[in-house]
């Protein structure tokens, strides 16, 4: 993605004056976006390689118990599958309008 | 004082100086790229899941709703879930009976998203209105059977397209709107707490579409946005995001963090999901569908969830497919779209239950499905 070019001034002093006060704003915000990239650089020179970072998101997601999984890691708790029991709540409904 | 024209040659060095460190970023991330997620669980010998074809089944159909719906949420500990829908109404469900415990006529129909309150209290919705209004459900509804409104947080200029509660605190919410901010308010006053972007720079430069918090940080939350990127904010200072991150080539529509917290998947309208890793900044997995020949455009991704391990990443798509893409393998292991009991429109939002054993799926036919495994579990 690319920063786009500039506003130039008009032509009479007023829109001088616009055009100044504008391009400051965009020269501030640029500025401050080039310090911003500046620090993610930094921080990116001191970054891993992508696959140093992986084994850990494996072993932390098989050590997780997951019940939508067909092979998974313990421990298995019985409320999982209350999906499949009789409804246990048979209160009336307390919705007006249905 | 500079004239105008030094003021330009100063902007046009400026200009190039971005564009340079960007381009120097890009590079730097591409070297660290060595591999991806399926690369690297292929290499380590990791086989994809492998469903039957009724390990995952629908077993509850929630029906009441008489429009689309768009949006739902669980409460954190009760089975209950709340939905928003194109008939202006929300409903407060009991995902676990299939009984409506609440239906909430609201003031502007235009409603887009819903939330749940940490104690399973309130509700909180918006849309069009670009306000967010909040229900107590203790609240006595009045001759009307209408549930009064216990606060309106006004202050955004666009539509309201996501909200979340900052889990654990009642008080605090989170909105994403078209006017490209994210606000956190302070429910209990209706005040907004602070602001991201905006006027700031770094902030995101198209309608925000979604939010999610980081569980494991609260203080930690990701948007997605129209203007094709991510932004991590941290909500104790909200003069900058802390990243941002790139890759998607259309509307960031989803994002929600991975379970671990370190991670966040997205789900846009170029088509594919992506897993990001949030510290870094590393895009770790695209996941694409192949095209299919009865796509006459690619399907857009219109929401995501995980399973509560990370294992599963569930995204449904504008022409009514929901992939469950097996994330370690970057493969498609089953689709919910096709399964018996499916809905007959687009899934438009899914949610996940807090203890991971159901995922519920909203659809334009009106319908919520809770889907849940069925199969055999083999435990190692």
């Amino acid at each position: 993605m690319q920063v786009g070019g500039g506003g130039g001034g008009g032509g009479g002093d007023s829109a001088d004056l616009r055009g100044r006060h504008r391009i400051q704003a965009e020269l501030k915000k640029l500025e401050q976006e080039a310090r911003f990239l500046e620090e993610e650089l930094e921080e990116l020179e001191k970054a891993d390689k992508v696959s140093s970072a992986l084994q850990e998101l494996l072993t932390a997601m098989e050590r997780k118990a997951d019940p939508l999984l067909p092979v998974s890691t313990g421990p298995v708790n019985q409320s999982w599958d209350r999906w499949f029991e009789g409804p246990q709540d048979l209160r009336r409904c307390k919705c007006w309008f249905l | 004082m500079a004239s105008v024209a030094e003021l330009k040659e100063k902007h046009a060095a400026a200009t190039a100086s971005v564009n340079s460190l960007r381009e120097r970023l890009r590079q730097r991330r591409e070297t660290l790229l060595d591999t991806d997620v399926a690369r690297y669980s292929k290499s380590q010998g990791r086989l994809p899941v492998s469903f039957n074809p009724t390990d995952l089944v629908c077993c509850r159909t929630l029906q009441g709703h008489s429009g689309k719906v768009y949006s739902l949420d669980w409460t954190p500990e009760k089975n209950w879930i709340v939905s928003a829908s194109q008939d202006g109404r929300l409903i407060v469900w009991n995902a676990l009976t299939s009984q409506k415990t609440h239906a909430i006529k609201l003031h502007c129909p235009w409603v887009m998203t819903c939330a749940f309150a940490p104690n399973g209290q309130s509700v909180a919705c918006g849309g069009l209105d670009s306000a967010c209004s909040i229900f107590n459900l203790n609240s006595q509804a009045d001759r009307d059977g209408n549930m009064p409104v216990s606060r309106i947080l006004t202050g955004h200029k666009g539509y309201v397209s996501s909200c979340q509660y900052v889990p654990d605190q009642e008080t605090r919410l989170i909105t994403s709107s078209g006017d490209q901010t994210c606000v956190l308010w302070d429910v209990t006053t209706g005040q907004r707490i602070s602001i991201f972007g905006g006027e700031f720079p770094s902030g995101h430069t198209a309608d925000v579409q979604s939010v999610s918090i980081n569980s494991s940080n609260t203080n930690m939350f990701v948007s997605g946005s129209c203007d094709t990127t991510v932004r991590l904010w941290d909500i104790r200072i909200a003069s900058r995001a802390v990243r941002t991150y790139h890759g998607h080539e259309g509307d960031v529509n989803s994002v929600k963090f991975f379970p671990d917290g370190h991670r966040f998947g997205t789900g846009s309208d170029d088509g594919t999901c992506r897993l990001f890793d949030m510290r870094t900044g590393h895009q770790l997995q695209v996941y694409s569908r192949v095209p299919d020949r009865n796509d006459d455009e690619l399907p857009t991704v219109t929401s995501i969830a995980f399973s509560i391990s990370g294992r599963l990443l569930f995204a449904g798509y504008s022409n009514g497919d929901c992939y469950v893409w097996d994330t370690l393998l970057a493969e498609v292991v089953l689709n919910l779209g096709n399964l018996q009991n499916s809905h007959d429109g687009r899934i438009s939002c899914l949610g996940m239950s807090s203890d991971g054993s159901a995922l519920c799926t909203g659809s334009w036919d009106k319908n919520l499905k809770i889907w849940a495994f069925s199969g055999h579990r083999k435990i190692v």
